[in-house]
């Protein structure tokens, strides 16, 4: 649409020259003759005056209006070609932090997990729970301590045998005894066969047969004492390999219960050992837990501190939207110049209520109010409905 | 079998935000970036409560939520609106659609998961 000029008041100089020449020509065709040529003259200096001011003044409207229509067209462009590479590069900008701030909470999640993993499985080492550390050493400690038991139980009944093999030594003396009290009686009975021997020889021929009877008690004691001496013998090497048998299991029993209490030592030693590892672990553990959750709780706050993006976003989105509109603002100002014939100043309260229409949170009503940024919200509390 | 909730949000970094402070109290989390997405991530599908943006492309919050309430399924699933809106009247749009509560962003986790296991389906 061209742009129609209103007349400006300086533009009636040449209808004035006209006017004026015009009434000049008239003064000359009726005034006397001395004023004649002279008024001729002067209406033919005011024609032609007033035809170079008429052309001056077309040269000068067309250059205004050119100017004017040049400022128009250049307002438009100024929007068209402004206001796309601003919400461009706005857009660009939101995208990028929000793809960003994505990102670095995906991998804050991350890591929140994998310390929480990490947590889990702590405690389940070091905790009270199966396969725990604590578990696992009182379950060592309790098996450990049932192959001593077993061991010790040998050794009691070690020595309960023992014991019994002490007994057959008392057996043994009573059979000395025994064997002893054989041999007496074989003496005795030798002794009572000689003397009988002699009585019969004594009595004659009447009692030979007592002297063979006596003769044979005789022979019969020999063989007793003889038997006599030869369990006594037997008896004496029974008493030595009971004696041997318990000497060897006395030092035999020494050594187990040295070597019993060595690995009873050692088992408490190692077990001792284990504990301390252990209640090393678990307090390293527990460093770790107590770091691990200070790290989570930091990261769920810097979580919290995130959530900025979806306020800036929010806002620049706003704003580009707002951004968005001013070319066509302009036209329709452009338009109403030209419609009127006029320029009209450009009105900035139309855009900045649409602008503020779109607003969702206090701060943003704050700011275009004029006040500085606000700090950032506080958490509100929750409206249950 | 931990509960299911399901996040609306078109910031990818709000639902992190919110799913996280979730997963870590024991829920199933399920996401949709806007109302329509959301809509299509209900079917057929057990949820136990909905936590949803105001401000969404496509599909705002509060038509969503009116969408959800008329579902047999979803009639009565609680809905938290979580939004950066604080303005009364919207509060009473929420309420007005069937918003059980109204969380204004930024959130704390602690406090949202007060909110959560306050109402949650059980």
């Amino acid at each position: 649409m061209a742009f129609p000029l209103e007349i400006p008041h300086w533009f009636h100089a040449p209808a004035l020259a006209a006017g004026g020449a015009l009434a000049t020509a008239a003064f000359a065709s009726v005034a006397p003759a001395p004023w004649h040529a002279a008024g001729w003259a002067a209406a033919a200096v005011l024609a032609a005056l007033g035809a170079a001011a008429g052309h001056h003044a077309w040269r000068s409207q067309r250059q205004v209006r050119a100017q004017l229509q040049h400022y128009l067209d250049s307002q438009r462009s100024f929007g068209a070609e402004l206001s796309p590479v601003w919400s461009r590069q706005i857009e660009a900008s939101r995208s990028q932090m929000e793809e960003a701030v994505a990102n670095l909470a995906l991998r804050f999640g991350g890591i929140v997990e994998q310390l929480e993993d990490t947590l889990r499985r702590s405690t389940g080492a070091t905790g009270a729970g199966e396969g725990s550390a604590g578990t696992v050493h009182a379950e060592s400690q309790q098996e450990l301590g049932t192959v001593v038991e077993s061991l010790r139980e040998a050794m009691r009944s070690k020595a309960a045998m023992l014991g019994r093999v002490q007994e057959l030594q008392t057996f043994v003396a009573e059979l000395a005894e025994m064997a002893e009290a054989v041999s007496r009686i074989a003496h005795q009975t030798n002794l009572l066969a000689i003397n009988a021997t002699i009585e019969a020889a004594h009595a004659g021929e009447r009692v030979r047969g007592f002297a063979t009877v006596a003769q044979e008690v005789r022979t019969l004691s020999k063989v007793s004492g003889e038997a006599g001496a030869q369990i006594t013998r037997k008896i004496e090497a029974i008493s030595a390999a009971i004696a041997g048998t318990r000497d060897a299991a006395e030092d035999a029993t020494r050594e187990e219960t040295q070597v019993l209490q060595a690995s009873e030592h050692k088992i408490q030693t190692v077990l001792a050992g284990y504990r301390n590892f252990s209640d090393t672990l678990a307090t390293s553990a527990e460093t770790l837990r107590l770091g691990s959750q200070g790290i989570r709780d930091e990261v769920h706050e810097a979580l919290v501190q995130l959530q900025f993006q979806d306020r800036v976003s929010q806002v620049m989105g706003h704003v580009r939207a707002n951004i968005e509109r001013l070319p066509q603002v302009l036209e329709d100002h452009c338009q109403a110049c030209e419609r009127e014939g006029a320029l009209r100043p450009l009105n900035a309260a139309a855009l900045l209520q649409e602008l503020e229409s779109t607003y969702a949170m206090a701060g943003e009503r704050e700011v275009h109010r004029g006040a500085a940024a606000p700090a950032p919200a506080a958490h509100e509390e929750i409206t249950f409905f | 079998m931990p509960k299911t909730i399901l996040v609306v949000d078109d910031s990818a970094s709000m639902r992190q935000a919110v799913g996280i402070a979730l997963r870590g109290a024991g829920y199933d989390v399920i996401e949709g970036a806007d109302g329509q997405q959301a809509l299509a991530r209900l079917t057929g599908q057990k949820v136990h409560l909905i936590i949803s943006d105001v401000n969404m492309p496509h599909m705002d919050g509060i038509t969503f939520v009116k969408q959800v309430k008329q579902l047999p399924l979803y009639r009565f699933t609680p809905v938290i609106m979580l939004t950066t809106e604080n303005q009364e009247a919207r509060k009473r749009e929420g309420q007005a659609a069937g918003a059980k509560a109204w969380v204004v962003k930024p959130f704390q986790p602690a406090q949202l998961l007060a909110a959560v296991e306050k109402l949650v389906l059980p």
